[in-house]
């Protein structure tokens, strides 16, 4: 599988598993935390999402990792059914070698990926995910751009001096220093803000009364203040990214939601009940005052799902500032999440080989080897390439001659393969992990465990 | 043909062309005060980049003030309104335009006598 394609998946997993962690703690957030919080709480699994940053030993890293391994043996399996054995060095070589003799049944390489067509789709599959990813950006962007300019053209200015000073004063209110344009256009379906550094807001119609006019504009303003916008693409962009995941989908759905809640909390936190059930009026009656123009995708609008618009209502009427315990709570379990999203993890390619004297060492290893029918002779071929640390298994594999790995690995361990090279003569090298390795051995000082394995096409 | 723009963007307007056709945003906005309009600075702020994206003036950064210049002048707008008002009226004749002047005591005796003068100005040049 390609490396890129790894990383992806791995940061899919990861983001999964908080996801439904998310979800699971959803029923005891209820009205007992901020949807504030419960949205920006969402901000640490969409950046586990997208950020390919891992500690060295991770869970999902550490996954991966045997997840490769399992692909080359299976490879490897392959390359031993068609005629490859694996030779076994005499005892004075490398003692640990000796007492493995005995335990041939125990060594179990998977053969499930043997299928060519099953190797193929998974070497090109990346290609199929970037083209989909990319296809679905390019859409994205695109909708939205023509959206924006849709309304534009069909903006008209609001020009009485009146509203546009209510709306500076709101903005001042609000903290909100730039300068805030004002627009109408008969064609949108609701109030919504367009603009990520300049704020236009557009409105369906200035026929509004004062409550109303001006709960809108800080409806949206407080959108802008938050930079939702921006929060959104970062969203969308998981999304073109993770399109196969389905959990994705629901996790927009979810922080688009909450994005709203948290919205009309910011906005009520200050009023009373009386100004909190005109805002509540202001959006029931924002719902279907304008045309049929809708944005589906990102920008920040009123209201215009009239399920959710009910939710909202309840939650406006029914506010209450986090409790104590809730608060304190909830800090703990957004330093769980955000621990949790570091320790899970990502598949990074740089987390096997960081070392990539590693991979010289393999691959000058496969340069310098060469086929010897007599593993005395074979061994004594290294001794002076290798280094300090050297390797301890070097392990030719010839037609009938066999020998068996699994003396060198710990109990119930698999085989770890790191990397492998090509060398000459349809030689494979593998560097394995020696943390595969039993611990009987003193792998204290070996660094690295390289593996030949010959293809001997001689039957 | 100029866009057409809103009174409180011509009030704007008429500011800066007072002003020599350059202005600073605190004078600008000294001026409204004058005239007892309390617009605050978003209002002003967006009409004055309403107007530079119609072409009507441009900013200049001045150290940390924007300074303003009208692109159009007064006279050149006045000439082209009236012809979208001449157009839009009269079908374009000036001299219906007059006669309803004349008609309705907008253009006083002493004025045309003015503009008689004016006219055979005009023609002796």
């Amino acid at each position: 599988m390609n490396n890129l394609m790894k990383i992806v998946i791995s940061l899919s997993f990861a983001g999964s598993t908080l996801a439904i962690l998310m979800f699971g703690m959803k029923v005891f957030f209820r009205n007992r935390v901020s949807k504030r919080w419960q949205y920006y709480l969402w901000l640490i699994v969409v950046l586990r999402l997208l950020l390919p940053f891992s500690p060295r030993t991770s869970f999902v890293g550490i996954m991966f990792s045997k997840m490769d391994s399992i692909v080359t043996q299976s490879t490897l399996a392959e390359s031993m059914k068609q005629g490859v054995t694996i030779a076994q060095p005499t005892d004075n070589d490398v003692g640990m070698f000796s007492d493995s003799m005995n335990d041939k049944d125990t060594l179990v390489f998977p053969l499930f990926l043997s299928s060519d067509i099953l190797k193929f789709v998974l070497e090109n599959m990346w290609y199929v995910w970037f083209m989909t990813a990319g296809l679905m950006l390019v859409r994205k962007v695109t909708i939205y751009q023509s959206f924006v300019r849709y309304v534009k053209a069909g903006k008209t200015e609001v020009s009485d001096p009146v509203l546009l000073n209510r709306l500076a004063q709101v903005a001042e209110n609000a903290g909100i220093k730039r300068q805030v344009e004002l627009y109408t256009n008969n064609l949108v379906s609701s109030p919504l803000l367009i603009g990520f550094l300049h704020p236009c807001i557009v409105l369906p119609t200035t026929d509004l009364d004062e409550d109303a006019f001006e709960y809108t504009i800080l409806h949206e303003l407080t959108h802008f203040k938050y930079g939702d916008m921006f929060y959104k693409w970062l969203v969308q962009l998981t999304v073109c990214l993770h399109w196969f995941n389905p959990l994705v989908y629901f996790m927009r759905r979810d922080i688009d939601r909450l994005c709203e809640f948290a919205c009309d909390e910011s906005v009520i936190k200050y009023l009373d009940k009386d100004g909190r059930q005109k805002y509540g009026d202001t959006l029931i009656n924002s719902l279907g005052t304008g045309g049929v123009y809708k944005n589906s995708l990102v920008s920040v609008t009123l209201s215009e799902n009239g399920k959710l618009l009910k939710e909202r209502m309840e939650r406006i009427m029914d506010y209450k500032k986090m409790s104590k315990k809730s608060t304190v709570a909830m800090i703990l379990v957004t330093i769980f999440l955000g621990v949790g999203a570091v320790t899970i993890g990502a598949y990074l390619h740089t987390n096997r080989n960081a070392d990539s004297m590693n991979t010289e060492k393999l691959e000058a290893y496969a340069e310098e080897s060469r086929i010897s029918s007599d593993i005395q002779e074979q061994l004594q071929e290294f001794p002076q390439t290798a280094y300090v640390d050297a390797p301890v298994c070097r392990i030719r594999a010839s037609a009938g001659e066999e020998f068996d790995v699994v003396g060198l690995l710990a109990e119930g361990e698999e085989l770890i393969i790191l990397e492998e090279a090509e060398g000459k003569d349809n030689q494979t090298w593998y560097r394995i992990d020696k943390e595969s390795l039993t611990e009987d051995m003193d792998v204290s000082s070996v660094e690295d465990c390289f593996i030949r394995s010959d293809l001997v096409v001689n039957n | 043909m100029i866009v057409q723009i809103s009174d409180s963007e011509l009030e704007l307007m008429k500011i800066i062309w007072a002003n020599g056709g350059t202005a600073y945003y605190a004078q600008i906005m000294a001026e409204l005060e004058k005239t007892d309009r309390t617009w605050q600075k978003n209002t002003i702020m967006t009409f004055l980049s309403r107007l530079i994206s119609k072409g009507f003036i441009k900013s200049h950064k001045m150290g940390r003030r924007n300074e303003y210049t009208a692109l159009i002048s007064e006279i050149d707008y006045q000439a082209v309104q009236t012809q979208n008002f001449l157009n839009k009226l009269y079908e374009g004749n000036a001299k219906g335009l007059i006669v309803t002047m004349i008609q309705r005591d907008m253009l006083t005796p002493d004025d045309c006598e003015e503009l008689k003068r004016f006219w055979d100005g005009k023609r002796d040049e």
